[in-house]
């Protein structure tokens, strides 16, 4: 048996917990640079704003109806995340975490879990909100695909209280039929369209299909889906991670963009901290990508495109990687479009323990890694961007910063920021 | 110099070796549920100044006579509990104070 573990309104709980007078009020969480909805809770959910809306548009609404709207917080929600995922791993032994808010349980290596699992997963989330004050639904399936499906209906039907077990075999029929193909976990939204145009509209009818038919004219992943839907476990309990295999760092600006200085800045910036992750994972890219585009709405003239270059050795020295960013940059920038989106991706990684070396390139300049070793702990010692590359241009002068207009103190990571208590009732203010 | 440095004698102490002391085993019970904040005010009877930083542990069942943090109007506030049966937002579990910056 899984279990799915998943974070009611994730962002919208973290902004509320150290915020007493938020409880019960409408509460908006935005992307970064405050473009989108990406978070809403229950009450902004009955407003009918849908996930992902641009706030510009919703803007408006908001106001009107007192929404609180906050900028995205993630040293926060990370923070909380941590604190959740430790709280279940104080009840059970087999937690894989899977998303910021969302973890699998395994529920067959624990006796007292194995032997009543709702039971059980009634007290995992009472602990979680008891300890971090963060409200979990949980979904309980023979395999994840029906437990993620599981969740679904633990969050939408407010009598199940947080759990809801999927049944077996043909019971469970009734509740997959009420779940659109789309939001089958492993549906790809590529393949959703074409399987609805094929007739298979909803989970019920996923389990049903032929599974040779569904290989036929699909993917492997929906074949698995169709058989998890079926109680049999394709997607087993893991929980290390694999290796990662893109590290993308991408931003949109605060205000558009149209100078190749600033470009230049920003593309620096987002290459200096996806070689600082890199680095930080012990590994090296072998390849990088670069993408810029204008805003998708609007009528100001659109472009996007994207370059990729590859490194003659696997490479996790920022020099390196900054430099080919830029090469990159100044191979797909047009002049005269105001840039709204660019990021950088760097793939083809590789352990950066055991390298090829190139038969044509002499081997990495030697001092290479203790300059890099260097950087990141001044970096860590005193605080990012205490030192960058040149081209990142002077931190105060920067024009393409995102837009944070919103955002909460980091509560729980800086010591500036820390909750104010007030004293009792009846005791003195300063 | 631990075993690990020496590379003549292994030290005699080796055995005996313990963990030296971590202020966060004192005040910190429980890493996921703790939370620190800052007091607005003085707490009388508590020898809390302004500006004290508060270990607060959401996982503590309070008890009577213990400092908690409530919600009260919409924001943090403390009191002490007298009735177990008031929801409380965690329990004040110590109170830190660094008197010399830098």
């Amino acid at each position: 048996m899984f279990a799915l573990c998943d974070c009611n309104n994730f962002y919208a709980s973290c902004e509320r917990l150290f915020r007493p007078d938020l409880e019960r009020r409408p509460v908006a969480v935005l992307s970064n640079n405050d473009g989108c909805v990406i978070a809403r809770s229950s009450e902004v959910k009955a407003l009918g704003v849908p996930m992902g809306a641009p706030y510009f548009r919703e803007e408006g609404r908001f106001r009107h109806f007192g929404v609180e709207v906050f900028s995205s917080n993630y040293p926060l929600y990370e923070d909380l995340s941590r604190r959740v995922t430790d709280s279940l791993r104080s009840l059970v032994p087999d937690v894989e975490v899977y998303s910021i808010d969302e973890a699998f349980l395994y529920m067959d290596t624990l006796p007292e879990a194995a032997a009543d699992p709702s039971e059980f997963c009634r007290r995992v989330r009472e602990r979680v909100l008891h300890w971090t004050g963060i409200p979990v639904s949980i979904g309980l399936g023979e395999t994840k695909t029906l437990a993620k499906a599981a969740n679904r209906i633990a969050k939408k039907d407010p009598s199940r209280e947080g759990i809801f077990t999927m049944p077996h075999g043909e019971e469970a029929d009734r509740y997959l039929e009420g779940i659109d193909i789309g939001d089958v976990w492993g549906v790809g939204f590529r393949n959703a369209p074409k399987l609805r145009r094929l007739g298979v509209r909803t989970a019920r009818a996923l389990k049903h299909a032929d599974g040779e038919w569904i290989r036929r004219r699909f993917t492997i992943c929906e074949a698995r889906t169709s058989r998890e839907l079926n109680g049999l476990v394709c997607f087993p309990f893991t929980e290390a991670p694999g290796p990662r295999k893109t590290i993308r760092v991408s931003r949109s600006f605060g205000d558009p963009v149209t100078e190749l200085l600033s470009l230049r800045e920003a593309i620096s910036y987002f290459a200096f901290s996806a070689a600082e992750t890199l680095r930080g994972e012990g590994s090296a890219a072998g390849k990088i990508h670069l993408f810029l585009m204008t805003s998708p709405f609007g009528s100001a003239p659109r472009y996007a495109n994207a370059a990729t270059a590859r490194f003659d050795v696997p490479t996790s020295c920022t020099t390196d990687i900054v430099g080919q960013a830029l090469k990159c940059l100044e191979r797909i920038f047009v002049e005269g479009y105001p840039y709204k989106k660019a990021g950088v991706a760097l793939t083809d990684l590789a352990d950066g323990a055991h390298l090829q070396g190139h038969l044509f390139r002499e081997i990495k300049k030697p001092w290479e890694g203790s300059l890099m070793k260097a950087v990141d702990h001044l970096n860590m010692e005193f605080g990012r961007g205490t030192v960058y590359t040149a081209s990142m241009g002077i931190r105060d002068r920067r024009s393409w910063v995102m837009r944070r207009g919103h955002v909460s103190p980091r509560y729980t990571t800086c010591w500036e920021d820390l909750p104010s208590v007030l004293p009792p009732e009846g005791a003195q203010l300063p | 110099m631990n075993s690990r440095s020496t590379t003549g004698f292994p030290s005699p102490a080796d055995p005996f070796r313990e963990d030296p002391l971590d202020i966060n085993s004192l005040l910190v019970r429980n890493r996921a549920s703790t939370f620190l904040m800052r007091s607005a005010g003085e707490i009388p009877g508590w020898s809390i100044e302004e500006g004290d930083i508060l270990v607060v542990d959401r996982s503590c069942v309070a008890r009577e006579g213990d400092l908690a943090v409530i919600a009260r109007d919409g924001e943090l506030a403390l009191r002490e509990v007298a009735s177990t049966r008031i929801p409380v937002w965690g329990v004040v579990r110590g109170v830190v104070r660094v008197l010399r910056r830098g």
